[in-house]
């Protein structure tokens, strides 16, 4: 009698922790799922903003040589690292290029300060406000995809989840940052193209 | 009978804790999560650089508030003193998701950030809005409507112009028209406030008389069709329903009352709006809220959208900035 009841119970005792497991483990994953989800659709985002960015270049490319044709060179650095970003493959690239594009693009900008007829053309200040705006875009759009990477990441590393994430190959993301090297790109052809 | 209203009692005051408990906690997230300001009671317009009139205020929530209510898009003006070292993108983006402006699923939140010290000023869009008030056009409004308006130390009338003219972009967009103050652009400040305020808080009578109205009609269908079904003999036929209606819909007015939390259109309908207690004797029967008793005296429109706050709307990162 007494052996079955602990017998019993024993029995009972490993069916809830099974199912307690179960139930962790379920609610595990999903959370994983909407986590990653989110990084997805952040990263949408992001190439929204980017590609946003690139669609505006040929138009600006176009006003600034129409009354700036010899700044040859800040103009040929713009559309160079527009193709650059456009040939990016992984993350780390895109956002080396990334950077690259917005410093071509800012010292464009500067240069064209030298030219009043150029900045009281309407269209071009409509395009730099785009420009600008677009900038602004990307730099929330990142700074979201980034939390949201963060958010994921942490969950699969930390302890309990941590087991069950190797399990079912849930794997880290990269944030979206340039390295170091990549900060100094911009520099170097500066340099060069004095 | 004297245990229970003891025991309603003791769970309005524990839902009161609540209420004060989850609104502080509130704060302490907003203080944390950036240097962005914390809404006023109107979600509207905040002040912080006191650069604009009460009128101007005023002028700011009637338009706005006209206009959330027919297109559910939000639009803010926000002057502070300074950014703290935050760039003002980053403070607007801040603001505009930390407030919740505009409809979450639409994103129709704009906001009009202004720093005084700093000298910048910048238009911030929600993405649902971003077809209307592009880039381009933001800056245009900036460089035509507003900085051009901002003379010595009066900045109200650059502002006032600047929010005029998304509002009637967003109104446009929409499709509807805006009765209060879009349309009178003021000349100066004060004479197209005086003129505007008048105009809307009639428009604003005329539709609480209107949802007055409305309610009792309502009230008086369901209390005949309840009185229609039952037996008819039972002695006459809207007395018992009509003695135990207005108990029964006490229970709403507290929801009422909760959408009134964060302040009544009126902004004075404050805490609650009044909805805990006074809910059983709010003549709409629930409908309005409980808001409408103590929020009476303001255009408190039956916490139709839980009073002036956010709807949750994020996003934004769209605009443009300007120096002045």
């Amino acid at each position: 009698m007494n052996m079955i009841n602990t017998k019993t119970l024993l029995i009972g005792l490993t069916i809830l922790v099974l199912a307690i497991f179960c139930l962790w483990s379920f609610s595990s994953y999903n959370t994983l799922v909407t986590l990653e989800e989110t990084v997805g659709a952040q990263w949408g985002q992001v190439e929204n903003q980017l590609q946003r960015r690139s669609d505006l270049i040929p138009n600006l490319v176009n006003t600034v040589s129409g009354y700036a044709a010899h700044e040859r060179e800040a103009i040929q650095a713009v559309a160079d690292a527009r193709s650059k970003m456009a040939g990016a493959d992984s993350i780390e690239t895109m956002a080396a290029s990334d950077q690259e594009l917005s410093g071509a693009l800012s010292r464009l900008l500067a240069v064209v300060e030298n030219y009043p007829d150029l900045e009281a053309d309407t269209q071009f200040q409509a395009l730099q406000d785009e420009l600008a705006g677009t900038e602004n875009r990307i730099a929330v759009s990142r700074r979201d995809y980034n939390q949201s990477v963060q958010a994921y990441n942490t969950q699969i590393k930390r302890f309990p989840s941590m087991i069950f994430s190797a399990m079912m190959g849930f794997t880290s993301k990269p944030y979206f940052q340039a390295s170091e090297g990549a900060d100094q790109l911009p520099e170097v052809n500066f340099g060069g193209g004095r | 009978m004297k245990l229970h209203s003891m025991k309603t009692h003791s769970m309005k005051t524990r839902f009161i804790r609540i209420l004060i408990l989850s609104a502080v906690l509130t704060c302490v997230v907003f203080a944390h999560v950036g240097a962005a300001p914390s809404p006023g009671p109107e979600i509207y317009v905040l002040d912080q650089a006191g650069v604009l009139s009460p009128e101007a205020e005023q002028a700011i929530v009637r338009t706005a508030g006209e206009l959330d209510q027919k297109t559910q898009a939000q639009v803010a003006v926000v002057t502070l003193r300074g950014l703290g070292g935050t760039p003002v993108e980053d403070m607007a983006v801040d603001i505009l998701r930390q407030w919740g402006l505009g409809d979450p699923k639409l994103n129709n939140g704009v906001l009009l950030l202004f720093a005084l010290d700093d000298r910048e000023i910048r238009i911030d869009v929600g993405y649902g809005l971003e077809g209307a008030l592009p880039d381009s056009k933001t800056g245009r409004i900036l460089d035509e409507d507003v900085i051009p308006y901002f003379s010595g130390d009066q900045y109200e009338s650059g502002l006032l112009r600047g929010f005029y003219r998304i509002c009637g972009v967003v109104a446009e967009e929409y499709g509807v028209t805006l009765e209060s103050g879009a349309a009178a652009i003021p000349e100066t400040a004060e004479s197209g406030a005086g003129s505007g305020s008048a105009s809307g808080s009639v428009s604003i009578a005329v539709i609480c008389v209107l949802f007055v109205i409305i309610g009792c009609f309502i009230l008086f269908v369901y209390i005949a069709a309840r009185g229609g079904r039952g037996p008819r003999g039972r002695g006459p036929r809207g007395r018992s329903p009509r003695g135990r209606w207005p108990g029964g819909f006490g229970g709403f007015g507290g929801f009422g009352g909760f959408g009134g939390f964060g302040g009544g259109r009126s902004g004075r309908g404050g805490f609650g709006g009044g909805g805990f207690g006074g809910s059983n004797r709010s003549g709409g029967g629930g409908f309005g809220g409980g808001g409408n008793r103590s929020g009476g005296g303001g255009n408190s429109g039956g916490g139709f959208s839980g009073g002036s706050r956010g709807h949750g709307g994020s996003g934004g990162g769209g605009g443009s900035s300007r120096k002045f």
